[in-house]
């Protein structure tokens, strides 16, 4: 694909105004030093990001970061965190909470390409069915995203991002999850203390036995709003919406808070509350330290 | 590309390489998955419990699978549910019976989708659909399987709803698949699929069972998936192998499951009547299932599971069944598939009983199978059961334990064990045989009773003996229990099962005047013989010797207590087809004859019976009237009650007659669950008058029974207890949806159903709890105040010989004799309320509206208001009561009030065995006198003196008396009466029993016009 083609998405996604005032500069902003003082960087904070929550996929809440919008930023680092996901049904007298500590580490291969490898180290899941309550504690799935930026400017980066599931999931008896995911992500950063941040996937999921395979597909999009009204401290605001077989999935508002310790090194609190649709879950949160550089 | 470049793409190519292995690791499943990938779930599971083979002479056997078409075919005994349109699976061991589907009702139903759907369904007792095993009987034997049904928790969604069956012959084996979700009508995911796939191979002595669960849904499950033994309390008894278990078990807690569940080989059960058989399961892939297991129902499964979605389970088993008594049978099936599924060595244990008599009887020898605690003790807590058998009539016993094992034998006789266990090791080659010692047990004593009957107008020859220890003191050396099922029933001395067939707990049913012969355990006891209310009592003393036989003959007089014009009936009676008892049907209607009850309503559990049978056989058809009905027993919660944080059942409600029709699912019952009463009232109208023809508008009858009853396992068994209605405060006007007493007045089926106060009679006394009995008349009380005029009913209510006796008590409906008697008539009588209930004391009240006795007056009717003028108008009361039954109190009642409390010139019989003393009170008062000064309804009531009596939780409802006589209401129940006591000898007759008759309502009209409620 030409790498300046997705101009005319970014005029959609962002607006004729903003996408046809960056246009004719960005000719030359291409260069990958202009990449680094561009759309993603910040002079004291690590890369821009988006809310880097996921509600997983196939009704599993937490795929590592399948389901998710990644930043469409390019960097190398890691992550260290903790997610946490509530069903509350007490009418139904059902419950379930699921909690991961979650890793992730990113290499970039290149000024446009990078490779995040993150999985669900120790996945603890419980479910509150009347009386009847089991809470398995094992390995989660494991996640293989290649991500190419496709166009960049000086306020705006769209960057595609092809992602695996891969079946490390230890506590299924007769299946092996394995999933992809295609997609890309944008970011768009009008001023260095406000950016938009958004993407759509399209994840497909396949449960696998020895007597067949049953799939689920989800295509999903997020929009988030970040603000960093003073350093460290950044603020994001946004929303997720998901689509299945069963029609309209949710529509969740989600919001994160992030601190910048240094120009690598980041701790963010993240929150999403699905609404309407069918999804039952209410609530998903994640605690993430990371460096990126 | 840099060093450093292509180092980053290595990397990622190992990364990309171990996953593919990983992912290709664990997409090979331990267990063959059969339908699980499958949404549908529509593919043929494979075969359950392959490794396992039943060897036997093949040219003879032969498995098939049919659909039943002639209810003929159903397996013999008291259990069987089988119907025309219910699915067979038979070899030439068993036959298994799989009640048939029909699609899912919605909790919002209409009345005809309703009518359809009752039309269809073939489903019982806890199980939301068909596709569960109903029926389980060796070839030859009798089913006493409830039901065993699939279940994935605890919560009726939980419960497996079939919708589909398909059935296969894959060679020599017969297939009966069953597809369905969970139950959608409570809540359950239709997308969490199951799949049954029942077989039965040639030789099989039962049937193999392979379940697999797909959780096609959105959220993660905790599954516990199993099979749901529905054991109704009373009618089997299980067995589990394991430290401390055998027949004891943790106390089902459904909060904490954990304190409930253990992980045992084996279950097996049996009933403990006379033509037994036993049960037994086990998995076919893993040594050990996961189990809680109480008196109303075991559940027998995989353990407790996180189920993700897209995931799924298999659970494969067998359930066998083997004729005789005990468990030994089945727990030998159970003991060779083990050894073929797992390589458990086993070996057979043969041995001889020697006894002159009573042999193939469990009262008379059986033994019980344990390894002995590490520290060789006995202790029940420690030690290790693996089966129970008993010898049969020639006393020779077998059963399969496993090798090279001590075990020791403990022999059992009259519900205690008796003699030092017997130690021994078993050899340790598999299928050796070992030899037991012949046992030679000391011989048991006997009691050889005779009864005759002596007076005018005795209807038969047969009665009652009761034994009651002479001094309190022995009851515990002479009580008894099945291996501590029961116990707290309290049977001393013990005789037989408590919920088997006669002689049971410590009552004996004799026949005609043939001397009868049994065993009892060594001591001395009163005997008493009894016939009923309207029969003198007799006892003497007996002291039962070891090796010998004493002699009791006792003689009781027929008298003439109830009016000619009266006829005694028990509309609340239960045999050995309701879930909750296995009592036979000839003592069951040997005891109607030996209590002179002359019409019955026959309402088993949710299934309908007729006792022609026993009717015939026991040559009573000209003296005993069966009506057929049922006792409707919702058990799936699934209305939601205001205030209730969970679904609540409606309780139950009798209904006669309905036509006995074994063809039909339940016997013609209809199904009554997910429903309120109104809409079960529309459901059975057109069943229970579709006899009256042209003759009348209805013909039968619609029972409340117990209204404030308790729940069992989260079942309400009282309708008023469900809704949660304080007598004390008056019914609402008005339905309202969040004012549950209301519900009383919605009419659920629309606005041409009925409404679920339109039941024709209220149990007001049933059984023998006085405070329970004080409630239910409560409940009464409020509806006639309320102007909801309903007939008050006294039923026993009786499952077995003991706990509940037959006709204690009961209805004399007036106007009507064994010779003139009309179905037809007889209802019409029992809607309007001309009747009696009592326990003993006979009251008859009567209206003169004038004064005038000798002119127009009136009885107890509840459909026919009487003007009256005040001033003039008096009601006379007639009390009469066999000498035994001690009546100190008349309590005359106006609009729910003590209005005269009569303790004055009642006179007492000197000799409570006697035949003189029967009449014991006739006098008059005006209305004036009682208070009556408007529209107002009188009911008048005799026996003991009332306690008294308060509500210490301000729910309304009276819960303690005092009973001791301190003068403060703080206990629960009478004490026990000592020798000499006014309760002594109905206490022996009728454990807990409060001497009480009440009549029906005399409705006043003093003001003219339409007649009005007192809270109107």
């Amino acid at each position: 694909m030409n790498r300046h083609a997705p101009y005319a998405l970014a005029i959609t996604l962002f607006g004729a105004d903003a996408a046809l005032a960056q246009a004719t500069p960005a000719q030359e902003q291409l260069a990958p030093t202009v990449v680094a003082a561009g759309p993603c960087a910040r002079p004291r904070s690590a890369p821009r990001a988006p809310i880097e929550l996921s509600l997983g996929a196939a009704g599993v809440p937490s795929l590592a970061d399948f389901g998710s919008t990644p930043s469409a930023c390019g960097y190398s680092g890691f992550s260290v965190g903790g997610r946490m996901g509530l069903l509350i049904a007490t009418s139904a007298f059902y419950g379930a909470i699921d909690a991961e500590a979650a890793l992730s580490g990113t290499v970039r291969i290149d000024e446009d390409s990078w490779v995040t490898l993150a999985i669900d180290a120790v996945r603890y899941r419980t479910v509150i069915n009347a009386s009847v309550v089991t809470a398995p504690i094992d390995l989660g799935a494991t996640t293989l995203t290649v991500h190419h930026a496709l166009a960049t400017d000086a306020d705006a980066q769209v960057t595609l991002f092809l992602r695996a599931l891969l079946p490390t999931e230890l506590g299924n008896r007769f299946v092996a999850r394995i999933g992809l995911e295609p997609g890309f992500s944008f970011v768009f950063s009008p001023h260095r203390r406000w950016s938009l941040h958004g993407g759509v996937s399209l994840p497909v999921t396949a449960a696998i036995s020895a007597a067949g395979t049953s799939f689920t597909f989800t295509p999903r999009a997020t929009f988030d709003a970040a603000w960093l009204p003073v350093d460290p401290f950044e603020a994001l605001l946004g929303v997720e919406a998901r689509v299945g077989f069963d029609g309209f999935e949710f529509l969740a508002p989600r919001l994160a808070l992030r601190a910048h310790l240094t120009k690598t090194a980041y701790i963010d609190l993240a929150a999403m509350l699905p609404l309407l649709g069918v999804e039952r879950s209410l609530a998903r949160a994640s605690l993430n330290f990371g460096m990126r550089w | 590309m840099d060093s450093r470049a292509r180092s980053k793409r290595a990397t990622l190519r190992g990364l990309g390489a171990a996953a593919l292995s990983c992912a290709l690791a664990q997409c090979a499943p331990s267990k063959d998955p059969g339908c699980l990938a499958n949404p549908s779930l529509q593919c043929v599971p494979p075969p359950a419990c392959r490794s396992l083979e039943y060897r036997c002479d093949a040219r003879r056997s032969r498995a098939r699978v049919f659909r039943m078409t002639r209810p003929e075919t159903r397996p013999r005994g008291l259990d069987a549910l089988a119907s025309v349109g219910d699915w067979v699976l038979q070899n030439d061991q068993v036959t298994a019976v799989i009640d048939d589907v029909a699609p899912a009702l919605p909790l919002s139903a209409s009345t005809a989708q309703r009518v359809q759907h009752n039309r269809a369904t073939h489903s019982h007792h806890l199980a939301p659909s068909g596709g569960t095993l109903i029926d389980l009987a060796p070839n030859g034997g009798e089913d006493h399987l409830n039901q065993v049904y699939q279940i994935t928790g605890i919560v009726p969604r939980d419960a497996v709803h079939y919708t589909s069956i398909e059935t296969r012959e894959e060679g020599e084996t017969a297939v009966l698949i069953a597809r369905g979700f969970l139950d959608v009508s409570t809540g359950g995911d239709r997308e969490v699929r199951v799949v049954t796939r029942y077989e039965m191979r040639p030789c099989d002595p039962g049937v193999r069972v392979r379940t697999e669960l797909h959780n096609g849904g959105r959220i993660a499950w905790s599954s516990y998936l199993s099979d749901a033994w529905f054991f109704g309390d009373r009618s089997q008894t299980a067995f589990v192998q394991g430290r401390g278990l055998g027949f004891r078990h943790p106390q089902l807690d459904l909060v904490d499951l954990d304190a409930s569940l253990v992980r045992a080989p084996y279950l097996a059960a049996s009933s403990h009547t006379g033509s037994d058989t036993s049960y037994a399961t086990f998995l076919c892939d893993d040594p050990l299932f996961h189990s809680v297991v109480d008196p109303t129902i075991a559940a027998i499964g995989l353990p407790r599971t996180y189920v993700a979605p897209g995931d799924g389970l298999v659970f494969e088993r067998m359930i066998v069944a083997a004729s005789g008594s005990g468990v030994g049978g089945a727990i030998s099936h159970a003991m060779e598939a083990r050894r073929q599924l797992f390589g458990e060595p086993v070996v057979t244990v043969r041995g001889t009983v020697e006894l002159p008599r009573g042999l193939g009887d469990e009262r008379v020898a059986s033994v019980v199978f344990y390894e002995p605690s590490a520290s060789g003790g006995d202790e029940p807590e420690a030690i290790t059961p693996w089966a129970e058998t008993v010898p049969d009539a020639s006393g020779a016993y077998s059963v399969m334990l496993p090798a090279g094992r001590s075990f020791r034998a403990q022999w059992w006789r009259l519900g205690r064990p008796f003699g030092a266990p017997q130690s021994f090791s078993t050899p340790a080659t598999d299928a050796a045989t070992l030899e037991l010692p012949v046992q030679r047990p000391t011989v048991p004593g006997r009691i050889r009773a005779q009864i005759t009957i002596t007076g005018e107008g005795s209807p038969g020859r047969e009665a009652e003996l009761i034994l009651v220890p002479v001094n309190e003191a022995d009851r515990d050396a002479v009580s008894g229990s099945v291996y501590g099922y029961f116990s707290a029933e309290r049977c001393a001395p013990y005789l037989g099962p408590t919920h088997g067939g006669s002689p049971g707990c410590n009552r004996v049913l004799l026949r005609n005047t043939a001397p009868l012969e049994f065993v009892a355990p060594v001591g001395t006891y009163w005997a008493y013989a009894q016939g009923g209310p309207e029969r003198t009592i007799a006892r003497t003393m007996v002291t039962v010797r070891e090796g010998e036989t004493a002699e009791v003959a006792l003689s009781i007089a027929q008298l003439r207590v109830f009016p000619s014009t009266a006829i005694s009936a028990d509309f609340h009676v239960h045999g050995g087809r309701s879930f909750d008892t296995s009592f036979p049907d000839n003592d069951r209607v040997l005891s109607f004859l030996v209590n002179d009850v002359a019409v019955i309503a026959a309402t088993d559990h949710d299934v309908t019976t007729s006792y022609g049978d026993a009717l015939t056989a026991l040559n009573a058809r000209a003296r005993v009237f069966v009506q057929p009905g049922v006792e409707m027993t919702p058990l799936i919660p699934s209305q939601r009650i205001p205030g209730a944080s969970l679904p609540r059942t409606i309780g139950h409600f009798n209904a006669w007659p309905i036509p006995y029709d074994p063809s039909h699912p339940r016997n013609g019952a209809p199904w009554d669950e997910l429903a309120q009463p109104g809409e079960l009232f529309d459901l059975l109208r057109p069943i229970i008058d579709s006899g009256a023809g042209a003759r009348r508008e209805r013909f039968g009858v619609v029972q409340l029974n117990h209204p404030y009853a308790g729940s069992k396992i989260g079942r309400d068994e009282g309708y008023f207890r469900t809704i949660r209605w304080n007598p004390t405060q008056p019914l609402p006007a008005e339905y309202s949806p969040s004012n549950p007493p209301s519900f009383l007045l919605l009419s659920p089926g629309g606005s041409n159903g009925q409404r679920n106060v339109d039941f024709d009679t209220i149990e007001v006394m049933q059984g023998t709890d006085l405070l329970e009995n004080l409630r239910h008349q409560q409940g009464w009380f409020g509806l006639l105040n309320a102007g909801h005029l309903r007939a008050g009913t006294a039923d026993s209510d009786t499952h077995s010989l003991a706990v509940e006796p037959m006709g204690y008590p009961r209805n004399l409906v007036l106007g009507m004799s064994r010779t003139t008697y009309d179905p037809f008539n007889f209802n019409a009588l029992v809607r309007e309320g001309r009747m009696v209930g009592t326990n003993g004391p006979y009251v008859e009240a009567t209206l003169a509206p004038d004064g005038d006795f000798g002119a127009t007056t009136y009885g107890p009717s509840v459909r026919a208001p009487r003007s009256v003028n005040v001033a003039n108008a008096r009601l006379r009361v007639v009390v009469r009561a066999a000498p035994w039954v001690p009546v100190e109190e008349i309590r005359i009642i106006v609009n729910g009030r003590v209005a005269r409390s009569i303790t004055e010139g009642i006179s007492r019989p000197t000799d409570p065995f006697g035949v003189d003393g029967i009449d014991r009170f006739t006098g008059d008062v005006s209305l004036a006198d009682l208070g009556v000064t408007r529209d107002a309804w009188i009911v008048v009531e005799a026996g003991l003196r009332m306690p008294l009596t308060r509500d210490s939780d301000n729910d309304g409802l009276l819960d303690r008396a005092d009973y001791d006589g301190d003068g403060v209401a703080n206990e629960e129940r009478p004490p026990a009466p000592r020798d000499g006591d006014t309760r002594f000898h109905g206490n022996a007759v009728v454990p807990g029993m409060w001497p009480w008759g009440f009549c029906n309502p005399i409705i006043v009209n003093v003001n003219g016009g339409a007649w009005e409620a007192p809270n109107q």
